[in-house]
């Protein structure tokens, strides 16, 4: 499994797949779906797209087909959410994609504009395998 | 590979048994075995994300980048700090 950001998930629902993302089951996090979906709901997008469009890509956002890509329940990790944002001053975004990895042995894949400072030392510390995408 | 499996009971016509039992006989396989195939070729075809959707989402590129910079600068749970 290969747990994306919101940047990610909105190409995959776009019906690419870029590289490592081509072969694995892939997911996001619940905190990554809700930005994906906050962000649709922008007067922006709505100047794009015809009004039934929009509300199209924010009800798939919403729910996903889980063929294409799966929202991980975020109730299966609170407790090691909780753990690694006090352990490591993790925000809810961050502890709940780390936790999730851990949860479930994924690999992480972010977009390029989506990576804390800190994340690539945080990942590489607890194991977490992890890819940057253009 | 080696398949990780659950139990299941599921209620078949007496058509479908028959219809099952031949086609596993044929293939020298279980019942079981042709329902799992049935399902996998089944669910494989299963529609996944309208095209025109899908464009929709490909359309917004740009401005997606635009709407998230920024968007969560107020949240310290969902911003990302660079």
């Amino acid at each position: 499994m290969i747990i994306i950001d919101d940047q990610l998930s909105r190409i995959v629902l776009g019906g690419d797949r870029p590289g490592v993302l081509a072969s694995d089951e892939l997911a996001t996090t619940w905190s990554f779906q809700y930005r994906l979906v906050r962000a649709l709901i922008d007067d922006r997008i709505d100047g794009r797209l015809s009004r039934g469009a929009a509300a199209s890509l924010r009800a798939t956002a919403a729910a996903p087909p889980p063929r294409v890509l799966r929202v991980l329940d975020p109730r299966a990790v609170t407790q090691r959410a909780a753990e690694l944002a006090i352990a490591d001053r993790l925000n809810l975004l961050f502890a709940e994609l780390l936790a999730s990895a851990q949860h479930h042995g994924a690999t992480i894949a972010l977009s390029e504009g989506n990576i804390g400072r800190t994340w690539p030392g945080l990942m590489e510390q607890h194991g977490i395998p992890f890819e940057v995408l253009p | 590979m080696v398949r990780c499996m659950h139990r299941t009971n599921i209620y078949l016509t007496e058509e479908q048994e028959r219809a099952l039992d031949e086609r596993a006989r044929r293939a020298d396989t279980t019942r079981s075995a042709v329902v799992r195939e049935i399902l996998d070729r089944n669910l494989a075809s299963s529609p996944g994300i309208d095209p025109e959707v899908a464009a929709g989402f490909r359309a917004i590129a740009e401005v997606y980048a635009e709407i998230t910079d920024g968007l969560f600068d107020d949240d310290p749970d969902l911003r990302i700090d660079r």
